[in-house]
């Protein structure tokens, strides 16, 4: 027996106390003076010895009180092998690396058989835990000698598509040392690839006392080629601009040719040939795809060639729609902006909006903007009444609209729909004063995803407004000067955008530069309603179901759950009411149902490092076995040949403290009540 | 009818003693809704037809004023009687278990009967005693020796041992004439002794009152722990367990004041028994009222 903090035994000290209260205070009395002792008589022995008697419970129970107390302070604890053998000799974790690498032939059946082997080889005393370490390391069962429980687990292990990572094994590996606080003996059935290794290697260290002994299913690298990637739109609205760019790799592989298949919901499209040099990379690119319309699986295939066919294809999900009309209203002479949103709206990656270009007085016949995706009000002045009324109540509804205020604006009137009042116009004369550049920039905006470089574009003409001064108002840019150029005003369900600028090459130059397309683009598609939600997901990942105002609102995934088994509901019913996140731990496609209603479909693909089997050296490997290797320190003990275990005690101590007090506190309290009744 | 009396407490927070005995006596007094003129010596008896020969001191004028009659006053007893107050001041009259004194009632006792008997135009007197004599003040009717009562009253303080015999002897040299001699004291002595010292006073034809004055503690002790006692007196340290404090020290005590109660009843000595932390005029009120029907 020991003590973990015996510096706490100096605490017994402390059992001076009741030694003080109960004996030695009895004897040292203040004399109470009283009028006469005409009637007492001296007895005070026989007192004395009554009263001793009479505490001595009392007094034994207060001294095991503080002696039980510095005890559990103290942390006790008994070490003994024999104490160890009787409840296990062996402690013996069972790792089984079920990542999407293990699917590569036998492996993964080798690994499992061997893992039932292990379990079958373990003592009467032995007490072994299954763990897998297919994406993050979990325990399948408790420390236990329950062969039957073991052996179910390990048969229960499926291979996975996540990828494995030994950092999380070895995170695992220290919890169950210091759950069990003795010699573990981790067997450890994997492939041994090196992508698996973290960066540091302090990140696979093990607790003294953890023997590793690892079971490797590949001596040497195979060659494999992948779809390592697919650059593809997430929506088609014209089948014929489309780019779709797979990226085939080869890992230990020498020069070939691959033939690479674009498919969708099955059918191929087309095939190419691309050559891929060894032990490297190529892109097939293609430029069509021929989607139905909705969501269509697609899917990239290279011809399986190699020992691991499973990676062989990359599943992506396009959504075909017909582009959007969106308003352009304009004044009746202004020819530039019309050809400049125009061009820029079908330059762009993604033409998903067709421009109707009308006149103000044309625009007031149209009777609702519903129809539109947004609306652009370029320099247009001050429109009729009835097309005010208009977008007022477009904008109102969810609807939104751009503005851009150039020379028709008119000073000292409110801009439709964003209540923002226009105070002038200023023109800069360019022989005599520096045009206006764009000084800061609101990044998290979404008009300016993508670092978009606004250095070279000179303002001459720019409107001064009011803006009012509530949470709806956004500046998103500021001119030199200090002046807001971009405001973003929440009004109703939609939003207004105020571009304090014309959108012509006469109030600035932004149209001619660079950064005009990936503006107009990123601009229309935030108000179009096209945001950037992604389709393509890794194993492993996880995926936002709902936003905080979205709670108990049901969503919905429906994906592949286990071979066979396509289209299962992946969420139960508490989980489709609260859950915020879904974490994809198979490839597949998913349909989601979003807590807003819409509906989404998720492709989701390997993570591509599992295609590398170059293997780790046996450096590495014996490093790694080297850390678990050495005396034991704190309550885990190693010794060879030899296992002793540490029990600690203080938690007998306290539950006997815990009786001790109610007892105190019994004869404590019938003391006081004896005392009672004889003062009474 | 409902008598509120006077904690004994708040007499103790009254500074003036010739308040603190008004107080009691006048209390007292208002709530028998008698006479005032009873309790010593000039008790009003009857009114007379005067006769021939009758002493003309004792006419009511004022009645043969109104009525043209001649009518005699007549009292019970002695006119102008003598009244002499003993106070004991030994150190065991200090002794006191909570706010008050034995001392301090006493005091408060002696200060009351010197305010009645004055308002009855007696002859009040005062010897206050421990184990010698530490002040005297002649019994008179002279103006102001109600107050001249009253400050030796304030002045005596808890002395040393108490021994009634060498006083006692001093007494009887004092006492001229035919009187009430009132004894306040604890009488931590034997019942036989004190009545043996006291006894000779009634031979003069004296009435002798005894008050036994005990605080609570000294009747009933409680003690939650055996303690060492000290006795003021002779300062003799004594440990005394709460058992025997309960039961063999009441048994005596209740036998000393049985003992002396019997003793002084034997020897034709009036006792009265008062607890400090009663109301000193209810006790006052009742031995008064006992007295009064005794008559």
């Amino acid at each position: 027996m020991g003590f973990l903090a015996p510096w706490f035994l100096g605490g017994l000290a402390v059992l001076g106390l009741p030694v003080y209260i109960h004996l030695l205070r009895q004897y040292k009395q203040t004399p109470m003076p009283f009028s006469s002792l005409m009637f007492f008589e001296r007895r005070t022995q026989s007192s004395i010895k009554h009263r001793r008697l009479k505490y001595l419970l009392l007094f034994t129970l207060r001294c095991l009180f503080i002696f039980l107390l510095v005890l559990a302070f103290s942390r006790p604890f008994i070490r003994s092998s024999a104490a160890a053998s009787a409840i296990g000799g062996r402690r013996v974790a069972i790792a089984l690396d079920n990542s999407f690498s293990m699917r590569q032939g036998d492996r993964f059946a080798r690994a499992k058989k061997d893992a039932l082997d292990a379990v079958q080889s373990l003592g009467n005393g032995d007490r072994g835990q299954v763990i897998t370490f297919g994406g993050a390391a979990k325990l399948q069962t408790e420390m236990t000698g329950d062969k039957q429980a073991l052996r179910g687990a390990v048969q229960a292990i499926e291979p996975g598509d996540d990828a494995s990572s030994y950092s999380e094994l070895s995170r695992v590996l220290r919890s169950v040392s210091e759950t069990v606080k003795s010699e573990i003996t981790a067997e450890v059935f994997t492939d041994l690839q090196k992508s698996s290794w973290p960066a540091s290697f302090s990140d696979v260290r093990l607790d003294p006392g953890t023997k590793l002994n690892i079971h490797a299913y590949a001596d040497q690298p195979i060659p494999n080629f992948t779809v390592e990637n697919v650059d593809a739109p997430r929506r088609v609205f014209d089948t014929k601009k489309v780019r779709t760019l797979a990226t085939i790799a080869g890992f230990n592989t020498p020069d070939a040719t691959r033939t690479v298949t674009l498919l969708a919901d099955g059918k191929t499209l087309e095939t190419k040939q691309v050559k891929v040099p060894a032990n490297g990379r190529a892109t097939a690119e293609f430029l069509t795809l021929d989607a139905p319309y909705g969501m269509t699986k697609c899917e990239i295939r290279i011809d399986s060639a190699d020992a691991f066919p499973d990676d062989d294809r990359w599943l992506f999900a396009v959504e075909r729609s017909d582009p959007k009309p969106a308003l352009l209203v304009h004044s009746s002479g202004d020819n530039n902006s019309p050809i400049y949103i125009r061009t820029a709206l079908e330059a762009a990656t993604e033409p998903a909006f067709t421009v109707d270009s009308q006149t103000p007085e044309q625009a007031a016949g149209i009777p609702a903007l519903s129809k539109y995706a947004f609306v652009i009000l370029s320099d247009t002045g001050p429109l009729p009444q009835r097309l005010a009324e208009t977008v007022e109540k477009y904008v109102q509804d969810g609807g939104s609209v751009l503005i851009s205020l150039g020379k028709n604006a008119v000073p000292g009137g409110k801009l439709p729909a964003a209540g923002i009042q226009l105070l002038q116009i200023r023109t800069l004369m360019p022989d005599h004063e520096r045009a206006l550049t764009v000084a800061q920039i609101d990044n998290s905006y979404s008009s300016f995803g993508g670092g978009q470089n606004w250095d070279g574009v000179e303002f001459l003409q720019v409107a001064k407004l009011t803006l009012p001064q509530d949470a709806s108002t956004r500046v998103a840019a500021r001119l030199s000067d200090g002046s807001p150029l971009l405001i973003d005003r929440k009004s109703g369900e939609g939003h207004v955008i105020v571009l304090a600028s014309a959108l012509d090459n006469v109030a600035n130059d932004l149209p001619l530069q660079p950064v005009w397309l990936p503006f107009i683009e990123q601009t229309t598609h935030e108000m179009g309603g096209i945001g950037a939600a992604r389709t393509n997901y890794r194993v492993g990942s996880y995926v936002d179901l709902r936003t905080v105002k979205e709670k108990n609102v049901p969503v919905e995934i429906l994906g592949p759950n286990g071979p066979g088994q396509d289209n299962v509901r992946l969420l139960s019913l508490s989980d489709s009411a609260k859950a915020q996140t879904f974490q994809f731990v198979r490839q597949g496609y998913f349909d989601i149902r979003r807590a807003n209603g819409r509906e989404e479909m998720a492709a989701v693909n390997p993570d591509r490092r599992e295609s590398d089997f170059t293997l780790l050296t046996p450096d590495t490997v014996n490093l790694w076995k080297n850390t678990g290797v050495g005396s034991g320190s704190g309550t885990a003990v190693a010794s060879t040949g030899n296992t002793e275990e540490t029990s600690e005690l203080w938690w007998w101590v306290l539950a006997l403290l815990a009786i001790l007090a109610m007892a105190e506190v019994v004869v404590g309290d019938r003391h006081l009540e004896q005392v009672g009744k004889e003062v009474g | 009818m409902l008598q509120r009396f006077i904690d004994p407490n708040i007499l103790a927070s009254i500074s003036s003693l010739d308040l603190v005995a008004k107080t009691v006596v006048d209390g007292f007094v208002a709530g028998l809704h008698r006479s005032p003129t009873f309790g010593f010596s000039q008790e009003f008896a009857e009114y007379r037809q005067y006769v021939q020969g009758d002493d003309l001191r004792h006419v009511d004028w004022n009645v043969f004023a109104r009525t043209d009659r001649v009518y005699l006053k007549r009292f019970r007893g002695e006119t102008n009687s003598q009244v002499l107050i003993l106070l004991d001041t030994s150190a065991s009259m200090g002794y006191t278990s909570g706010k008050i004194t034995k001392l301090d009632y006493g005091r408060f006792l002696a200060a009351s009967l010197a305010y009645m008997a004055s308002g009855q135009r007696d002859a009040t007197g005062l010897i206050v005693f421990d184990e010698d004599i530490a002040n005297y003040v002649p019994p008179s009717t002279r103006q102001g020796q109600l107050m001249r009562n009253l400050h030796a009253i304030e002045k005596a303080e808890a002395g040393s041992r108490t021994d009634f015999s060498k006083p006692f002897v001093h007494f009887q040299q004092f006492l001229h004439r035919r009187g009430i001699v009132i004894v306040i004291s604890d009488f931590y002595e034997d019942p036989a002794k004190i009545c043996k010292v006291v006894e000779p006073l009634r031979y003069h034809g004296n009435e002798v009152v005894l008050f036994h004055v005990l605080d609570p503690q000294e009747i009933a002790p409680k003690f939650r722990d055996p303690v060492l006692l000290l006795d003021v007196e002779d300062n003799v340290a004594m440990e005394v367990t709460p058992e025997y404090a309960r039961t063999e020290y009441r048994q005596k005590i209740d036998h000393h004041i049985k003992g002396l109660s019997d003793e002084a009843a034997r020897a034709g000595l009036e006792y009265v028994f008062m607890d400090t932390s009663k109301p000193l005029d209810s006790g006052l009120r009742n031995y008064l009222a006992v007295r009064q029907r005794r008559r």
